[in-house]
């Protein structure tokens, strides 16, 4: 984006200062939704693909009863098609186990400080989160 | 002493902790069988590290990875023995006189 801004005010100078603005802002706003369109239809398919490939639980196929891991799918579905509270419906644990991957990741390459401490807390959010939605889905 | 050395496995006993509870489902074994081998893996290097504690780094990660393992191995012992129950029951529950006289 600097090379083409530079190019244009070499070409035009600051005269035409107007003109080189617009063209900066015509060509940044093409540009973004070019490739905001490519993004959604990309995620067109993958939430297509996901769709078609669900695992179907083996707990749930046997005997009748769910796992503490049904819903996850179907929540990550949802999110993925920017449905939040649908997912956290479905699924209240998904979002802090996906943050809680990341920042694990961030964790063992930059090694914050208090890093373990603050996972471990997570965990325990996580954990509380996972049984307290089977409980409630199972037993009442 | 400015070259300290971060502590073997102690990365790893955190992932297998943190992973041994994002798949407790499905049974329980995986959690299991990902919290065992954090455990004993954290075994070795907390001996490690008491017998020369100012060599090593990153004991922070292991401690907080062995409680995850040991919390991660509770709940999903706990899981698989209420399956199991589960089964028993199921099992008991089925006629298998009247299948058994057919």
């Amino acid at each position: 984006m600097m090379v083409i801004w530079k190019w244009l005010e070499n070409r035009w100078g600051n005269i035409n200062k107007i003109s080189t603005f617009i063209l900066k802002k015509t060509a940044f706003v093409s540009l973004g939704s070019f490739f905001y369109f490519n993004y959604i239809l990309k995620m067109n398919d993958i939430i297509t693909f996901f769709e078609s490939s669900l695992l179907t639980c083996p707990s749930k196929k046997l005997m009748g009863i769910e796992c503490l891991g049904c819903g996850l799918q179907r929540s990550f579905i949802l999110l993925m098609k920017g449905n939040i509270l649908e997912s956290i419906k479905m699924y209240p644990a998904l979002i802090p186990l996906l943050f809680m991957m990341v920042y694990l990741t961030g964790h063992l390459y930059f090694n914050f400080k208090n890093g373990a401490r603050f996972l471990k807390y997570f965990y325990f959010l996580n954990i509380i989160l996972i049984v307290a939605n089977y409980i409630i889905k199972q037993f009442l | 002493m400015e070259n300290k050395q971060q502590l073997p496995n102690a990365t790893l006993v955190l992932v297998f902790g943190i992973i041994s509870i994002v798949t407790c489902f499905c049974y329980g074994i995986l959690g299991l069988i990902f919290g065992i081998v954090a455990l004993i893996v954290s075994k070795q290097s907390i001996k490690l590290y008491n017998e020369n504690p100012e060599l090593y780094y990153g004991y922070d990660n292991l401690k907080a990875g062995r409680i995850c393992a040991i919390i991660g191995i509770a709940l999903s012992s706990l899981y698989l023995i209420f399956i199991l129950i589960y089964i028993i029951f199921v099992g008991a529950m089925i006629p298998w006189t009247e299948i058994l006289n057919q």
